[in-house]
């Protein structure tokens, strides 16, 4: 379960990420897939780089749209921040004093919509150049006494 | 010398003098025969290439061609050279490598398709073993030492794009980004065609090609950081090219110049060097990206496309393809790019004339604008 105080710690080893006027995009070299978020999403994937608390992204986030009434930002967010956390982008780090405070962001004009994690796996395959070679043993590749 | 780690965990100073030891033996040179040294430029840089063994010269040499220094520009003997490349044949030199498995010198070893990658755990040293070729790299030493165990297993890829991943590692590393892209150019203007397998990419730069333009890749070129004024270079890396039948009967010039591998290969090579009035050359300004895609229709159009679609358009394939690579450095080179250049969707129709003469007017629209 997210706590408000909780703060998120991207898997850099993991990942390759860049946000792009506006989209995030998240690269998992480990898995070969890939993903992009925008607007709201990818406003939420900078601040969590940046180190704030997911409270006080929920805030910032509030006072950055107009919300419809029905609609509740923290529970959008939540549902957004267990994707990444499934998909191993980030990890959640221990409640911090050092977590920046809430940021100041600047009023948008665009509507608010529910963060969306758009993932691809079309390149999953992608990692061998070398065409197949039938007949051959595989290449010895791990240590001797190793299990496998 | 016992090369294995009983551990599996080699540490860095024996690993040290393995590799040592393998330099070293190469070094022997009366071990080798028929050795060629040649000069090549890699990014702009000088690459010193030794080989010994006539047929592995003559694969290697083949592609490597359009890299070639000519005389008059080869750098003295003995001058540095931002790499030593250096290669022998097993089979020709009677000789064989003093390290059998990667795994016995490289602890962190992990398959890559049939083959086999290794690094150091500093990733100092990086290496690759197929099954018919064993290469380490030294990114220290700038040396690359390779053993080719039997020619004729040489898989097509091999032949095409020798070392690659090795080269594309030292690449990264010296800061000349390999992307997963084509380049092609006209009149001293280059336009990158980037996207995955599939995208039209290779299709766009072999009707480029054939319509006269300068040809450096297309599949994968070298993009080092911008110039002071902003501005990138792209550099050709290999001019292989893999046809499919459909490809076959489009270009039957190239069909003709053909390789064919084994039963499992069902695309055949072709070395663009190989085939006549070919305008290779090994540099180009990048003036625009250009993302094709198979839209259908017969009409070859072009439009605008974000700079976040180029990137994502771009950056998925050069990255997870390309084993040794910075991933996140990658990224932002691309995220540099396509805040200098202009970026352009390029949706392919079935009038392939009308392909080339639509990246001509996008070359035009970059200069005139």
């Amino acid at each position: 379960m997210i706590q408000r105080q909780d703060t998120f710690r991207v898997n850099s080893k993991e990942i390759a990420a860049k946000v792009i006027d506006g989209e995030a995009i998240i690269i998992n070299l480990g898995t070969g897939t890939y993903y992009s978020t925008d607007n709201v999403g990818a406003l939420a994937w900078e601040l969590a780089e940046a180190g704030h608390s997911f409270g006080a992204m929920v805030s910032a986030l509030e006072s950055r749209f107009v919300v419809p009434p029905e609609t509740d930002i923290e529970v959008d967010l939540r549902a957004f921040f267990r994707r990444l956390l499934e998909e191993n982008l980030i990890d959640v780090s221990p409640p911090s004093e050092s977590a920046p405070p809430t940021p100041e962001v600047q009023p948008s004009a665009a509507a608010y919509a529910p963060p969306v994690l758009n993932a691809y796996r079309d390149m999953d395959d992608m990692l061998a150049l070398d065409p197949p070679a039938p007949g051959l043993e595989p290449i010895p590749w791990s240590a001797p006494e190793s299990k496998h | 010398m016992s090369l294995s780690s009983r551990s599996g965990v080699a540490s860095s100073e024996a690993l040290g003098a393995t590799f040592d030891g393998l330099l070293r033996a190469v070094e022997d040179r009366s071990r080798l025969v028929g050795v060629r040294r040649v000069w090549l430029e890699m990014a702009g840089r000088p690459v010193r290439l030794s080989i010994a063994g006539e047929r592995i010269a003559e694969i290697f040499l083949t592609a490597y061609r359009h890299l070639l220094l000519d005389p008059e520009d080869e750098p003295k003997a003995n001058a540095p050279a931002a790499l030593d490349i250096e290669v022998w044949d097993e089979t020709a030199c009677n000789w064989g490598r003093p390290i059998r498995y990667l795994r016995d010198c490289l602890p962190r070893s992990r398959p890559f398709g049939r083959a086999v990658l290794g690094q150091s755990g500093d990733s100092r040293v990086l290496g690759y073993q197929s099954h018919s070729l064993f290469g380490i790299l030294d990114l220290e030493k700038n040396r690359l030492v390779a053993a080719v165990e039997d020619v004729r297993r040489l898989s097509l890829f091999e032949r095409g794009k020798p070392l690659q991943p090795l080269l594309f590692a030292w690449h990264g590393a010296i800061g000349a980004m390999p992307l997963h892209a084509g380049l092609v150019a006209r009149q001293g203007r280059g336009v990158l065609l980037g996207g995955a397998g599939g995208s039209g990419k290779s299709t766009t730069s072999l009707l480029c090609w054939q319509a006269g333009f300068d040809y450096l890749g297309d599949d994968y070129i070298a993009l080092p950081s911008a110039d002071a004024g902003g501005r990138y270079t792209g550099y050709s890396l290999y001019t292989s090219t893999w046809l499919t039948p459909d490809h076959s009967r489009r270009f039957p010039r190239l069909a003709e110049k053909a390789h064919y591998g084994n039963e499992a290969e069902d695309k055949l090579l072709v070395l663009l060097n190989e085939v006549d009035d070919t305008r290779l050359t090994r540099s180009s300004p990048v003036n625009a990206l250009v993302l094709p895609r198979i839209v259908g229709g017969s009409e070859t159009t072009y439009r605008p496309a974000s700079r976040s679609e180029a990137v994502r358009r771009l950056a998925p394939s050069s990255i997870l393809q390309l084993p040794f690579i910075d991933g996140q450095a990658a990224l932002n080179r691309m995220h540099e790019l396509v805040q200098a250049v202009p970026c352009f969707w390029l949706d392919l129709g079935t009038d392939f004339p009308g392909i080339p003469r639509a990246v001509m007017s996008i070359l035009s629209e970059v200069s005139d604008g």
